[in-house]
């Protein structure tokens, strides 16, 4: 199964995220933190990465410099979850190194197209 | 001397004996000659005759007149005729041998003539010794022989020329072998010399008696020649004697310069003029050179190198300055002459002299000097002379005279006709009548001329003349000058145009003016014053202007000239008014005047005064009037001034009225701009409560619409129907919350104006299909048909708000259709710079009435017969507010109630004029 990394410290949001990618497919590596997502991330290889940004201690932008930091990362996708309408969110989260968003709140039916049409438009 | 004339008197003496014996015998040749010339004659004669009888065959003659010849032996020698007369024939040598006896005995001193031949038949005909040697001669080729000889005891020119045979001889002949063309012998023909003799003796006597005459005349010249010769030489050395005084009186002296040793030796005289002893002259060239002056040093060396070495010409003339002993400079004028070449030809030794010009050098000097002194005198007075001898036609100009007529002076000057035309036709016409006056009466003329083509600084010229006389008072020419006068015409002319200027002025003034000399005697007056005074000008003139009208006072008092302000005014030397007093008329009527007088100062010192004065009756009788006016005036002015006084307390208290209510006013504002401070912060402070509030809104919202949309979904199991409706009922109201939260935001930032603008290119015809996706579930359920009619256009605006408001508006149009079809249409509006977003359904459309408050906050439209359908009541107000401050565009609506409405977003393709 393909392991995806969500980076999440909402357990409801968490558990939403889990239901839509559990039901296609995907196995969940929760991290709960940003320095935990950064250990699963080097660790575990994941195919992509769910990134939340608002996240406490390190913040989800720094999270996503810092996976991109190590070696071999610098190929995962990695997809934020922003809140709506936070000015000037869109640049930040490219500038830090994500592939791309998604908004909250999020939404278990459509997260999964959402997810593929951001990974497939990164593709080189 | 003598010993010279010894010489040449034997010279002479030979010179003529040759002369003689050479004409002597020049008259000698002359003389044989002509005998010979005779005797060719004569001998041609004879061969003549006998060719003739020859070519007859001879001649019968009568033997009764001549015996027959003996020596010829012809049958047919004798003859008889038919009457009976003895006939013999004469062959040519008898013929000619009996013609020599006739003329042998004509004469003592015959001419004899001779046939001769080797082969005689003659015994006479022999040759005689000198013969023999012509014969031998004639073999030999030779065809004449001649000499003088000795005949008879008498001296004869023989000749002696051949017979050649012809034809004709060998009838006698032939018998002795001759042929033609053989000589047979010849004819001798000898001329006595006698004759001849004697015409030379008589010629030899005349050209001794000439000789001798001009031997006499020779030795004449030669003798007074030689004598003089000896005189002249006692002479020269007087001359010699005499030159080195005339040298001196004439302030000369010599030199003498060898150029091969470079001595030079002065005259001691030359020394004396310059104050130099005779050791003390210089001896050479180069140290006479340390005397010439600097100036004059490349002059004398270039004559010496260039004349003296190059071209071996003698010098003259050439002046340089000599220092003298004293240490002045002397002007000498040297001159050279070559006397002597050496071997090759080069000058060897030079004379010459030195003259001292100093005087002449003094007065050319004086002469130049005074010459530009004339010169310049005519250029500073611009004048110009001239002279004309009427009899040669010789014309001379000055050289200003030339500058003044812009002639070159380096030309000769034109003649009259061709100066004249340097005049106007008028001024040339009175130059020629003056011109004949002068010459035929001797007048003299000055007249003023005008040039035809003047300059600025010549148009007139003062042209003088006067003729000129011999002793006997004949005038023979004229002599003149000509004057630039351009400055004094102008002057004149200016002068003219001011007189006449001020006698307008004075003329056109009101006022009296007159002016008198330092007497008071009137010089001048004016009309006016005239006219007021009723005088002529000519009564006025130099009379005394006090006692002709300023004698008396108004009241009838005399006024005594010594306190009229006139008299004050020329004693005192300044300006003095009169007011209130009168003038006297003629007609001896008074009027009141003010007068100024004005004294006139030259160089210091009072020569007159000029009186203005004008008549004041007109004057006082309106200051009358003016008076009166201004009393009355002046009543009224105090009346309004008390009622402006009383205007101008109450207004003061008004205004201390006024300032009381600007003060409460002012506090007012004062408070009010504190409780807009305040309500600014509450304003932030909302604007802060909404962000925040929605943003913590939301997150329990995540979980309400994520976790009731999985449920609906049926991801953790089935469920009822019933439980289905209810979970429906949350998950939509969730999405109504939600939506709500989202478009209250919106509205907070536009409203404060912290709306995000991202502005990226995109095409309009994908913008459309992504705002249609979300509702295909919706239309399909409710069964409408949509039509899409849009076009590929780039856009450079907000993407994500333009979506916005066409989600809004297909939403809208969704939500109110109950049947029939949405169409959206994109297309370029007429301007062509934005695009319009139409959409266009078939609902329930808008009442007119509500049409104004379609695009405010929170309305609902009530519908009457329909549920309210579920909205936020924000939506078309946000679009409008996004598509008109984000989009820079516009949401416009028509509709007709019952059968749908149009929306149309109206977007400029680029926002703020950047390109589409």
């Amino acid at each position: 199964m393909k392991k995806v990394l969500v980076v999440e410290d909402n357990r409801d949001n968490l558990k939403l995220v889990r239901y839509a990618l559990e039901r296609a497919g995907y196995r969940i590596l929760a991290a709960e933190s940003g320095e935990q997502g950064i250990e699963l991330a080097n660790r575990e290889r994941p195919v992509f990465i769910l990134m939340d940004i608002n996240l406490p201690g390190i913040d989800g932008l720094e999270t996503t410099r810092l996976i991109r930091k190590s070696k071999g990362n610098d190929g995962i996708p990695i997809i934020a979850i922003t809140s709506y309408a936070m000015v000037g969110d869109r640049e930040r989260v490219m500038a830090a190194g994500c592939n791309g968003y998604v908004e909250k709140p999020i939404d278990p039916l459509t997260i999964i197209d959402q997810i593929h049409a951001i990974i497939e438009k990164s593709k080189p | 001397m003598r010993k010279h004339f010894a010489y040449f008197i034997a010279a002479w003496t030979l010179i003529i004996a040759a002369l003689i014996g050479w004409n002597f015998r020049i008259e000698r040749v002359h003389i044989e000659e002509q005998a010979r010339i005779e005797a060719t004659a004569i001998w041609d004669h004879n061969l003549s005759y006998r060719k003739w009888v020859t070519a007859v065959g001879g001649v019968y003659v009568r033997r009764d007149r001549i015996s027959p010849n003996p020596y010829l032996k012809r049958a047919d020698r004798d003859k008889k005729t038919t009457d009976g007369i003895a006939l013999t024939l004469v062959n040519p040598a008898y013929m000619t041998s009996r013609v020599f006896d006739i003329i042998r005995q004509e004469s003592d001193l015959p001419i004899i003539n001779r046939i001769v031949s080797e082969k005689h038949f003659n015994p006479r005909n022999g040759p005689d010794e000198w013969e023999a040697r012509g014969l031998r001669a004639f073999a030999g080729g030779a065809t004449e022989v001649s000499d003088i000889t000795v005949l008879t005891g008498q001296p004869y020119l023989r000749l002696f020329k051949p017979m050649i045979t012809t034809e004709g001889c060998l009838k006698c002949h032939g018998e002795q072998g001759y042929k033609i063309g053989d000589v047979r012998g010849g004819i001798s023909v000898a001329i006595p010399m006698k004759h001849y003799y004697e015409i030379e003796s008589k010629s030899r006597k005349d050209i001794v008696f000439v000789f001798l005459a001009l031997w006499t005349v020779g030795s004449g010249a030669g003798a007074v020649y030689f004598s003089g010769q000896k005189r002249s030489s006692r002479l020269l050395q007087e001359s010699e004697a005499r030159l080195s005084l005339a040298l001196q009186a004439g302030n000369a002296s010599w030199w003498e310069w060898d150029l091969r040793s470079g001595a030079i030796r002065f005259s001691p005289s030359w020394g004396e003029m310059l104050g130099y002893a005779p050791r003390e002259l210089p001896s050479s060239y180069q140290e006479w050179k340390k005397l010439v002056h600097q100036e004059d040093l490349d002059r004398l060396d270039d004559v010496i190198r260039s004349q003296v070495f190059a071209s071996k010409s003698d010098f003259h003339n050439l002046e340089v300055r000599i220092l003298a002993k004293d240490g002045q400079w002397g002007w000498f004028s040297t001159s050279g002459k070559i006397v002597e070449l050496d071997a090759r030809g080069n000058p060897a030794r030079v004379i010459g002299t030195n003259i001292d010009i100093a005087d002449r050098k003094r007065v050319e000097q004086e002469l130049r000097m005074s010459e530009d002194l004339l010169k310049d005198a005519q250029r500073v007075a611009q004048i110009g002379s001239w002279d004309w001898d009427a009899i040669n036609d010789v014309i001379s100009w000055s050289y200003e005279y030339y500058r003044l007529y812009g002639f070159d002076p380096t030309k000769p000057p034109p003649n009259y006709d061709e100066h004249r035309k340097a005049y106007t036709r008028e001024s040339a016409d009175r130059l020629d009548a003056a011109v004949k006056r002068a010459m035929e009466s001797g007048e003299p003329y000055e007249i003023d001329l005008e040039l035809a083509h003047p300059t600025r600084a010549t148009h007139w010229v003062a042209a003088r003349g006067e003729a000129k006389r011999d002793a006997s008072g004949r005038i023979w020419g004229l002599r003149g000058t000509a004057q630039n006068i351009t400055e004094r015409k102008r002057s004149e002319e200016e002068l003219k145009r001011l007189t006449i200027r001020n006698e307008m002025i004075l003329n056109s003034a009101g006022e009296g003016i007159y002016g008198t000399d330092i007497g008071g005697n009137i010089l001048f007056m004016n009309k006016a014053a005239l006219d007021m005074l009723g005088w002529a000008a000519d009564d006025v003139i130099g009379k005394n202007s006090h006692t002709l009208f300023h004698h008396t006072k108004a009241d009838g008092t005399v006024y005594p000239e010594a306190e009229c302000p006139l008299h004050r005014s020329l004693i005192e030397a300044k300006s003095c008014r009169g007011t209130g007093e009168v003038f006297w008329k003629r007609n001896s009527e008074f009027f009141p005047v003010d007068h100024v007088n004005t004294p006139l100062v030259v160089n210091g010192r009072v020569v007159g005064a000029v009186v203005v004065f004008r008549d004041m009756t007109e004057r006082q009788r309106t200051e009358n009037q003016i008076r009166k006016l201004n009393e009355t005036l002046e009543k009224r002015v105090e009346e309004r001034t008390a009622d402006l006084q009383k205007k101008s307390d109450e207004l003061k208290d008004s205004q201390a009225a006024l300032t009381n209510i600007v003060e409460d006013l002012n506090e007012k504002t004062a408070e009010l701009e504190a409780a807009n401070e305040k309500l600014k912060d509450l304003d932030r402070l909302k604007s802060l409560f909404i962000a925040s509030m929605s943003h913590e809104l939301r997150t329990p919202l995540n979980s309400i619409i994520g976790f009731s949309s999985i449920t609906l979904n049926e991801w953790t199991g089935p469920l009822t129907a019933e439980q289905k409706e209810n979970i429906g009922a949350i998950l939509r109201s969730g999405k109504h919350l939600l939506a709500l939260i989202n478009d209250v935001i919106d509205v907070s930032k536009i409203e404060s104006g912290k709306l995000e603008i991202v502005s990226e290119e995109f095409d309009a015809f994908d913008v459309v299909t992504e705002a249609l996706q979300p509702f295909s579930a919706d239309l399909a359920k409710k069964g409408l048909s949509v039509h899409v009619s849009a076009i590929h256009h780039p856009l450079q605006t907000d993407r994500r708000r333009l979506l916005q408001c066409l989600l809004n508006l297909i939403s809208n149009a969704v939500k109110y259709t109950d049947r029939g079809a949405i169409s959206i249409e994109v297309g370029l509006a007429e301007s062509g710079r934005a695009l319009e977003f139409r959409v266009h359904d078939t609902g329930i459309g808008i009442k007119p009435e509500d049409l104004s408050k379609l695009f405010s906050p929170f309305v609902r439209i009530v519908t009457p017969m329909r549920q309210l359908v579920p909205g936020t009541g924000l939506g078309l107000y946000l679009s409008r507010k996004l598509a008109q401050e984000v989009l820079l565009g516009d949401i416009l609506v028509d509709s007709v109630y019952g059968q749908g409405s149009r929306f149309v977003l109206n977007v400029p393709v680029a926002a703020r004029g950047g390109k589409p």
